[in-house]
């Protein structure tokens, strides 16, 4: 074969500049973490630890009654049709535990921790105006506060009421899985707190991570699945408690 | 026509050289010298918000100084898998600033703050992850700390 001189320059060039490519992009790639977090709803004692946690960690004003994670107390009485059953919702979004001072009747008792379900389609992401909302590597979306111009399209467009209007910053605010922790290699200041393991937090491209075990074994659940969001939060064990299943998880308000 | 092809051959052959030197120089200059190219604002508002620091320790950091207390939570039966924070409140600032009466951790001995894990109300049913005594009727007239030490609980 015979190649001529204008070839062998050509390719030389291009084996040249490929290489000095190749090697730049191949730096300061990470290895790819898909975070998400799994609720065990059967675990939660319903003390709100993580509510504090959280609040402090991030700077919420702990007396407002708004959170970037809140725990809902449910009292169900059935009926038949399900539709009609009893529903009572108790809401814990403040350092206040109302659990403890509520007068439980006859039902169904339960306690369901709620959070951000860092949707892999996110609503709120869609929405947003101006772009301030946006997906990191590992998924989590996370709202740019210097972008972000307090319309609230965010708030309305969340099924599960998990961004609001930050009172004192005057931007919308919402759960970030704790990136300054996870970052750090710290949990989340509320899987941390948690004192009975219903919140577990991981890696699940890592298949011996713990959350990964738990979803292979439990059966899991996402709330609102017909919302197609395709969140990061699972349920696990929601399944006995399907009946309601559409009331815990738009949580319309029957609050206290 | 021997003497003309030398020299073209010597022409093409360092301008093949002069061709390298400038694009490593190139390379060179784009990948290591020149200015980085600006952040954008998702990678700006993703290094303000990971530079955050944390609040919320752990009971490792609090063993550092508290090794007593540690030794005997950590081979507690029950209380081992609590946080040090969730009794004595968030720490870091503590951590940071240790004799700082600001941010010392809080020591709360009353029976309503047991009773935040423990006290025993509906949904903390028998297959809860808790167990769970009436405040009232559990032995009413005494602290909590009394019977059960708290860090060997
Ligand atoms: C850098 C060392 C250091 C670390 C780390 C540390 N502490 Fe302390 N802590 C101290 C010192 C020193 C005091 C005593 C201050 C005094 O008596 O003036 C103290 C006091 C306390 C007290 C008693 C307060 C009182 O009123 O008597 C508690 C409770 C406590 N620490 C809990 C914690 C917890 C929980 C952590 C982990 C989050 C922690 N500490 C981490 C140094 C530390
Ligand atoms: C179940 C709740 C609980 C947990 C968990 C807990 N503590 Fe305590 N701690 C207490 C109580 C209650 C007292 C007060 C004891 C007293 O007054 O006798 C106390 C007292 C202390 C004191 C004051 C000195 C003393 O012994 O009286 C220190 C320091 C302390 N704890 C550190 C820690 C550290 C470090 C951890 C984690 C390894 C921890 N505690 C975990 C409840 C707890
Ligand atoms: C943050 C929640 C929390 C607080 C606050 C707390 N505990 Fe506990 N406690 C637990 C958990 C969770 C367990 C069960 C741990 C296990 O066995 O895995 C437990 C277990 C116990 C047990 C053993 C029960 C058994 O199984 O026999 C006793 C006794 C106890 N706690 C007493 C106390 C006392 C006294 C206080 C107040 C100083 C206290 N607890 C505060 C969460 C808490
Ligand atoms: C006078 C001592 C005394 C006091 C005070 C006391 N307890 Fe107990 N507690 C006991 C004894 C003894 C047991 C074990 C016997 C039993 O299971 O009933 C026990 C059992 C428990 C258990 C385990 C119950 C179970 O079902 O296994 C918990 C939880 C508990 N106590 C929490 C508390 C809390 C919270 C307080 C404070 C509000 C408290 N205790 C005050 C003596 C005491």
């Amino acid at each position: 074969m015979k190649i001529t001189r204008r070839e062998l320059l050509t390719r030389t060039i291009v084996i040249v500049l490929g290489t000095g490519i190749s090697f730049k992009s191949t730096r300061g790639v990470e290895e790819e973490k898909n975070l998400v977090m799994c609720i065990i709803p059967d675990k939660c004692i319903g003390c709100g630890m993580c509510v504090k946690a959280c609040k402090i960690e991030n700077k919420i004003p702990v007396e407002k009654p708004i959170s970037r994670t809140w725990i809902e107390g449910y009292e169900i009485k059935i009926k038949i049709p399900y539709s009609e059953s009893d529903v009572k919702k108790i809401v814990m979004n403040t350092s206040k535990n109302p659990f403890l001072t509520y007068k439980w009747g006859d039902g169904e008792h339960f306690f369901v921790p709620k959070l951000c379900n860092q949707c892999q389609k996110a609503p709120c992401v869609r929405v947003c105006p101006v772009n301030a909302r946006f997906y990191t590597a590992e998924g989590i979306v996370l709202v740019d506060k210097n972008s972000c111009i307090g319309c609230k399209y965010c708030v309305t467009a969340c099924p599960y009421g998990a961004t609001y209007l930050h009172p004192d910053q005057k931007v919308t605010d919402k759960c970030t899985y704790c990136y300054h922790r996870i970052k750090r290699g710290f949990s989340p200041a509320c899987v941390q707190a948690c004192p009975t393991g219903a919140r577990v937090f991981g890696d699940i491209n890592n298949p011996s991570s713990e959350v990964s075990k738990i979803l292979r074994e439990g059966s899991v659940d996402v709330l609102l699945p017909e919302e197609g969001t395709d969140p990061k939060t699972f349920y696990i064990g929601l399944e006995n408690k399907f009946i309601v299943e559409h009331s815990i998880a738009t949580g319309e308000e029957i609050n206290e | 026509m021997n003497d003309e092809g030398d020299i073209k051959k010597k022409a093409i052959f360092f301008g093949f050289v002069l061709v390298v030197f400038v694009a490593a120089g190139i390379i060179f200059y784009v990948f290591y010298l020149s200015p980085p190219i600006e952040k954008t604002y998702v990678q700006k508002w993703m290094e303000i918000e990971a530079s955050r620091l944390p609040q919320y320790g752990s009971p490792e950091l609090c063993s550092k100084c508290h090794f007593e207390q540690y030794s005997l939570w950590i081979e507690s039966e029950h209380h081992s898998s609590i946080q040090c924070e969730n009794c004595h409140g968030i720490g870091m600032k503590h951590i940071e600033n240790p004799y700082d009466g600001n941010y010392m951790p809080r020591i709360d001995t009353s029976r309503e703050f047991c009773g935040i894990c423990h006290e025993s109300i509906p949904p903390r049913d028998e297959s809860s992850a808790i167990k769970t005594v009436n405040l009232s009727t559990h032995n009413p007239e005494y602290s909590c700390i009394l019977c059960h030490l708290p860090h060997r609980t």
